[in-house]
């Protein structure tokens, strides 16, 4: 677009609204892709009721193209709570994609009170690679530490996290539920990260029919702790294990998110099953069991088992077939995550173990990093 | 757009055109980026003439069903002639022939040209942008594709099979009489200036001619490779080599620019006489690649650069370990000029570390092995 033409597009909505809110509008770029209108800045006031769908412009490739996440919006006929739903921040993450797409399926904007927004395959390089990590040409970047990103930052990931955080999902957002699974090697259990030390998170999780949560404070650098940190309620869901749709856990994570768009009396209807029917297991300790040598690895429990302290978990053998490691619990708890791979190196993780005790972490000065979620 | 819709825009331009060429019309699929009509189908007579068009071409899609989009620039004459094609970016890190084609549009006035110029930039989008040879896909944990392997592509191939496909089919085809492929060594090695030229077709050794290099190959045809998929559809092609990978480098830009300019001169689409050849060059014109790789692993001081005449037999290359200690000595396997070497120090087993430019003069009965080497 010609940048008179940009600027026209910027300034006719503008005009249009109370010089409270000048910065907002929706700013169509004039370009339409595969029938699809591009975008650069989304204001939900500026649209209709109804579903909408979008190309939002996102960060340019080395050769000066741009990426374009698909954004579907459900415009509610009434006011109400805006909720954006993010899946595909990690690249690698699949069921998210087919859970946001459930909720997004069964929504009728002219019965809503309120919107809800999905962005699908937000990580444009890494989901085209089937990847956790955003390629650039000489490195690999984790989007989910890059929030709220930086539109002048010193990577194309910082800056996409800058773009879609400051021109798609904070204006619009009241409350944010971020979509993902473990990364391609492992596998969690139907699992929740959030912070329970803000009730309206704890509200928003107990209305999942999901195995486990962990509450922490959240991971710098991700969208649902910077979301958190900015006062709007988030959370991390862990849809069970990468690349695949896995046909168990999605429509357990699609009835938890429509019991919330419920509870927010966006869509009508009575709350289906939540954390009270699945007996969801809530603790704040993760131990993580770490491959002390190379070796090929023979699981003794699997996901959501229980694990009581001292508990052998995990054998592992050398290529002659000989016992290299045998691998104990040293908490008592469930089985959150798990390697898939039957390989693993020094220093990969064995399994975690979700747990609560006297001796659970977290102590003064905060968790050890968890790069898992 | 609306199947109707779409329909029309096929439709109409095909009704005006005459029956013998039904088939070819240029298709806009109604889509604009960042100012360029989208096509997914080229037809040069289409296009008003004395102008410059720029478009992006839909090419094969990525893996969540958006598309790759290649940047086309048609530069059509005021007056009917040939048409020529400029590639640029079909290997993703060979970059000097990026600055090389756009240099030359940057200077085409098409009201003055009789004929077409057409360029393609960087048709391997995934391998441009990740700056890399190869264009990787998913399948079974992930494959690197050589899109110089593919042409002319497959139509339900993978990615890269199907996005040569559609621009050998959908762009090239019916709208090109001359092609130049323009290559550099890939990272991890430099070439001479150098040009490799079909040994079969007087036309594409004419046209090779036409480029100031220090070195031309007369060679065998190497399947998958545009310029022969070019020659076997009855087009006169090349493959350049300016240089090395990555960077910009102004005299291998301006060798590109320079036979550019020859090419369109030579074929009477612009006016003026033709500039430097590879004869004003004495180019060294050979037959045969003789190649020399790693017999081991380790670090590799090179006795010789591009461009240096050799002797059968003569020390090329030192390898040590380590501990610095020598480990082989490397010598030329032949007579001739060095055409490639290896830019990386350390060196894998396997991997080329010199190759040779082999004036064989006969080539039949198995003589010239061609050295495996590749454009």
């Amino acid at each position: 677009m010609n940048p008179v033409l940009r600027t026209a597009a910027i300034l006719f909505p503008v005009m249009a609204l109370s010089a409270s809110s000048v910065l907002a509008a929706t700013v169509y770029t004039g370009e339409t892709i595969s029938g699809k209108k591009v975008i650069s800045s989304l204001d939900l006031a500026d649209l209709p009721t109804g579903k909408h769908s979008f190309y939002f412009e996102g960060v340019q490739m080395g050769t000066g193209q741009h990426w374009y996440v698909p954004v579907v919006v459900a415009k509610g006929a009434q006011s109400g709570k805006r909720v954006l739903l993010t899946a595909g921040i990690h690249g690698d993450e699949i069921s998210s994609m087919e859970s946001v797409r459930q909720v997004m399926a069964a929504l009728d904007p002219a019965a809503m009170s309120g919107s809800v927004i999905a962005a699908y395959g937000v990580s444009r390089a890494s989901i085209e690679r089937v990847q956790r990590e955003w390629p650039t040409v000489h490195s690999m970047f984790n989007l989910n530490r890059a929030f709220p990103g930086n539109v002048d930052g010193s990577n194309p990931t910082v800056r996409h996290a800058g773009l879609v955080w400051s021109k798609l999902f904070q204006p619009n957002t009241d409350v944010s539920i971020d979509f993902h699974t473990q990364m391609s090697g492992s596998a969690f259990a139907d699992f929740i990260y959030a912070d329970l030390s803000k009730p309206e998170v704890g509200t928003m999780v107990a209305l999942y029919p999901i195995a486990q949560v962990k509450n922490d404070p959240g991971e710098p650098g991700t969208l649902e702790t910077t979301f958190v940190s900015a006062g709007i309620p988030s959370a991390t869901l862990e849809l069970g294990g990468p690349r695949i749709y896995d046909k168990k856990i999605i429509p357990l994570f699609t009835e938890g998110t429509l019991n919330v768009l419920k509870h927010y009396k966006v869509i009508p209807g009575s709350i289906g099953r939540t954390s009270k029917d699945a007996k969801t297991f809530i603790a704040d300790g993760f131990s993580h069991i770490r491959a002390t040598e190379g070796g090929f690895l023979d699981m003794q429990v699997g996901l959501k088992d229980r694990v009581v302290a001292g508990q052998l978990v995990a054998i592992q053998r050398n290529a002659f077939g000989e016992t290299v490691a045998e691998y104990k619990s040293s908490v008592s708890g469930e089985v959150a995550v798990i390697q898939l791979d039957a390989m693993i190196e020094p220093g990969g993780r064995v399994m975690t173990i979700l747990y609560n005790g006297p001796d659970a972490p977290c102590p003064a000065g905060g968790c050890p990093e968890d790069e898992e979620e | 757009m609306n199947p109707a819709l779409r329909m029309a825009v096929i439709l109409f331009p095909m009704m005006a055109l005459s029956a013998s060429v039904a088939s070819a019309a240029t298709v806009y699929t109604g889509e604009t980026i960042q100012d360029a009509r989208v096509i997914s189908q080229l037809d040069i007579t289409d296009l008003e003439p004395g102008k410059m068009h720029r478009f992006m071409f839909r090419g094969a899609e990525t893996a969540t069903g958006q598309y790759w989009y290649v940047p086309v620039l048609v530069a059509k004459g005021a007056k009917p002639g040939k048409r020529i094609l400029f590639v640029a970016g079909n290997h993703g890190d060979e970059l000097n022939p990026i600055a090389a084609v756009q240099a030359t549009f940057a200077t085409l006035d098409p009201t003055k040209m009789s004929g077409t110029a057409i360029a393609l930039i960087g048709p391997s989008r995934q391998g441009v942008e990740n700056i890399t040879r190869t264009w990787s896909i998913n399948e079974l944990g992930g494959a690197q594709i050589n899109p110089n392997r593919t042409w002319p592509g497959r139509e339900k191939g993978n990615t890269v099979e199907r996005h040569s496909w559609l621009i050998t089919n959908k762009l090239i085809l019916g709208n090109v009489d001359v092609g130049i492929d323009h290559h550099t060594g890939g990272t991890g090695i430099d070439f001479a200036r150098f040009v490799f030229a079909y040994a079969n077709d007087p036309e594409s050794l004419k046209l090779g001619g036409l480029f100031p290099v220090d070195q031309i190959m007369k060679d065998p045809g190497l399947p998958g490779t545009l310029e022969y998929s070019l020659v076997k559809a009855g087009i006169p092609a090349i493959t350049t080599e300016l240089g090395g990978s990555r960077g910009f480098v102004d005299d291998m830009v301006k060798l590109g620019v320079d036979g550019n300019a020859n090419v369109l001169a030579y074929y009477g689409v612009l006016p003026g006489p033709v500039g430097k050849t590879a004869a004003d060059m004495n180019a060294f014109v050979g037959d045969d690649l003789e190649s020399v790789s790693a017999v081991t692993g380790g670090f590799v001081t090179l006795l010789v650069k591009v461009n240096d005449p050799v002797v059968k037999g003569q020390k090329i290359a030192v390898q040590r370990n380590g501990f610095g200690d020598v480990v082989h000595e490397y010598v030329s396997p032949a007579d001739g000029v060095i055409a490639i070497t290896g830019t990386d120090a350390a060196t894998d087993r396997g991997t080329e570390i010199a190759t040779v430019l082999v004036k064989r003069g006969n080539c039949v009965d198995g003589q010239c092995d061609y050295g495996g080497i590749v454009p």
